[in-house]
């Protein structure tokens, strides 16, 4: 288990630019479901997904809020039960042998996990412990990881006072320390700035290099296109699977509108129905509005939100990503 | 990964405590508010009534009227502010709180006496605070029961009849054992330490459970291979610990503060103290499965356990004469059992072939509630 080799590459790396890295193809399965579904009482949270990832693969999951993302990353890490189907992580199954998968694996949850009043290094401490024992190992294992996620002049500060992207970073490095095979990442990006971003990918880029097989959920395009695979999930079904590149292709039809601001939900309630909207979806912290004709349409609904006092703060027309592509299509088959 | 606890057991145990150490609320929970508590009880809340301010309108005003009112003032239990002159004073000074009590005798009171005839006194009690009122009354009553019976045998020896000796057919004699000055701080002391118990285990424990699924931290552990009873046992274990502590902090200052005696062993009494932790966990953990915050938790702890083991164990009113459904939860608690046995342990210095069913509860009671846990508390979201 032992190597003397870093754990990871220095950040400044160029590797975040070798995304879409083919994997072989007879590498062996890391992550595999059959028919994985997943029941809150009539919610379908999760429906028949079939996945197969191999070794050393950078998947990216991507959906809309609520499409079942989240709840998918929780199985599989072994911390929900499934109400059917099956799902196996580095070689166990998921039900069966709960905390083989646990030992093998890291997880970074959406929302931060650790411990506001205990310090960087005695966050990390703690989940050395659990994982390797109270010993040399585990205290070798703390330094290099506070060491390769540059949390080395930070490690007396509390976890409650460092800021989002460094907060990201030490849940990173708690996921890491027992170096897992696979890690399950859930939103490692979202509300930090961009040079945090950029620091995180090239940490995971860096992962991916060494064979360990990375399942990130993710809302920014260009962290998607540099996945191996994305699977797109929507409304709980895995709508489309495949290389970025081959996803792109896909035609969009009609002009994509992104809203930021705090009344979003208001605007949202508001526009629900109306003929001249052809789809709505939230997006993290925005809201995407697909529109025939945006340049006539937009400043319309600009005027009506002002007159009704709800604050918009961003309203801008982008190029479609592929998740507004997916949730399109998706839309498009089911009607 | 062998043995039933593994370093992982030891990994959160020492988070807990460090956690504990930066935390202050918990900090002023488990030590600044047991010793508050104990210094209220000890000094600020007495039972004991003594010194009952009272006034007194002596309509008769002769020498015979003067002696009886001053019996009153001789005992202990009664403090004469004075005297009034009328109805209208008496009333103005029960009104303002100024006396508690008042002795009104009749005016004819010596004749009547003379001639043998009962004499009239009455007593005007503030009934607002119930528990003085009733101890005033049974005072008053004495002390007139024992004039009266004076009064009458100086005039049966006056006449020579027979010997006054033999007129009083029974002599009660009372020895009160265990807490003979009846100081209320022996009562409360020793009581104190279950309701502080059950305090730290069942509502602190509850809390920082709960804290846990609250602050969204339940799920970055739960991925990890701790096992269900590493997890359960690493978050009770240092706080049985700060709890144990407590006790010995309770036992100190009771003795050497408060010259509570404690007549039994001191081993002993922290061994039935582990057995009523272990029970107060139980119920702590209970609570952590099914509150959702720790507000909820907190409400629910205080009022599964703690107002149990403060109203309902005898620590405060006796359990006999609360109603029945009452007393059936009483007996379900085990705050209830506990008590007996630091009663027993500090002012009776009763061993074990006494307090064995109490002790017997309790091992049932936490070997009950850890079973349940066990089963309860699930690895999953």
């Amino acid at each position: 288990m032992e190597s003397s080799s870093p754990a990871f590459p220095p950040t400044h790396s160029s590797s975040a630019a070798d995304g879409g890295r083919p994997i072989a193809g007879d590498a062996p399965l890391a992550i595999e479901t059959r028919g994985l579904t997943k029941r809150f009482g009539q919610l379908v949270a999760v429906d028949q997904v079939d996945l197969a990832i191999r070794q050393g693969e950078i998947f990216g999951f991507l959906g809309p809020n609520g499409a079942g993302k989240s709840t998918t990353l929780r199985i599989l890490c072994a911390i929900m039960r499934p109400s059917s189907g099956s799902a196996r992580v580095g070689g166990h199954d998921v039900v069966q042998e709960p905390e083989a998968v646990k030992q093998q694996i890291g997880y970074m949850a959406q929302r931060f996990g650790l411990y506001e009043e205990l310090t960087v290094s005695e966050n990390i401490q703690f989940y050395a412990g659990v994982y390797l024992g109270g010993g040399k190992l585990a205290k070798r294992r703390t330094e290099e990881i506070l060491a390769s996620l540059a949390l080395k002049d930070r490690r007396g500060e509390l976890a409650r006072n460092l800021s989002g992207g460094w907060k990201q970073r030490l849940a990173l490095a708690t996921a890491l320390v027992h170096r897992p095979r696979i890690l399950f990442l859930d939103e490692p990006t979202s509300g930090i700035d961009p040079v945090s971003r950029r620091q995180i990918w090239d940490i995971l880029y860096g992962l991916a290099g060494e064979g360990v097989t990375l399942f990130v959920t993710t809302h920014y395009m260009e962290e998607a296109e540099r996945c191996n695979t994305i699977g797109f999930i929507h409304q709980g079904r895995l709508v489309a699977c495949g290389a970025p590149e081959e996803l792109k292709e896909q035609p969009f039809d009609g002009d994509l509108v992104e809203l930021e601001g705090p009344d979003l939900r208001h605007a949202f309630d508001r526009l629900k129905g109306r003929p001249e909207i052809r789809d709505m979806n939230f997006y993290g912290p925005s809201l995407h509005l697909i529109l025939s004709k945006a340049e006539q349409e937009l400043p319309s609904l600009l005027e009506e939100f002002r007159a009704e006092g709800l604050r918009i703060e961003t309203a801008r027309i982008i190029q479609p990503s592929i998740e507004d592509i997916f949730v399109r299509l998706t839309k498009e088959n089911h009607s | 990964m062998k043995g039933f606890l593994s370093y992982r057991f030891y990994a959160l145990v020492r988070k807990e405590l460090q956690q504990f150490r930066r935390d202050p609320m918990t900090l002023v929970l488990t030590i600044v508010f047991p010793v508050f508590l104990l210094l209220i009880y000890g000094y600020a809340i007495s039972t004991d009534v003594r010194h009952i301010p009272l006034i007194v309108f002596d309509q008769d005003r002769t020498a015979e009227s003067r002696s009886f009112a001053r019996g009153f003032g001789h005992s202990d239990y009664f403090r004469i502010l004075g005297e009034v002159q009328g109805y209208e004073e008496l009333r103005h000074s029960l009104d303002a709180g100024q006396a508690k009590v008042a002795l009104v005798i009749a005016p004819g009171y010596s004749r009547d006496l003379q001639l043998r005839r009962p004499g009239s006194v009455q007593l005007v009690v503030d009934g607002s605070d119930s528990n003085t009122a009733n101890i005033a009354l049974s005072y008053a009553s004495q002390i007139a029961r024992e004039y009266a019976i004076r009064v009458t045998v100086a005039a049966i020896e006056e006449r020579g009849a027979i010997d006054p000796e033999r007129l009083r057919p029974i002599e009660l004699r009372s020895r009160i054992l265990y807490n003979p000055e009846l100081r209320s701080t022996l009562f409360f002391v020793p009581g104190l330490i279950g309701v502080i118990m059950m305090f730290l285990t069942a509502v602190v424990t509850a809390g920082v459970i709960v804290r846990e699924r609250e602050r969204g931290t339940i799920e970055q552990i739960l991925v990890t291979p701790l096992s269900r009873m590493e997890l359960l046992l690493g978050k009770i274990i240092p706080f049985s610990w700060v709890t144990l502590v407590d006790v010995m902090l309770i036992i100190g200052v009771g003795t050497l503060l408060f010259g509570v005696p404690l007549k039994g062993s001191l081993l002993g009494l922290m061994g039935y103290a582990v057995l009523f932790l272990f029970s107060g966990l139980g119920i702590g953990l209970f609570v952590s499965t099914v509150a959702r915050t720790q507000q909820g938790a907190f409400t629910m702890a205080v009022l599964v356990s703690l107002l149990p083991s403060i109203y309902l164990s005898g620590f405060i009113f006796p359990i006999a004469s609360m109603p029945a459904p009452l007393q059936w939860i009483a007996h379900l608690s085990p705050a209830t059992y506990f008590l007996q046995i630091l009663r027993g342990e500090f002012l009776k210095g009763i061993g074990f072939q006494i307090l064995w069913p109490q002790a017997l509860f309790l091992a049932a009671f936490s070997a009950f509630m850890m079973i349940l846990n066990v089963m309860r508390f699930k690895k999953y979201l």
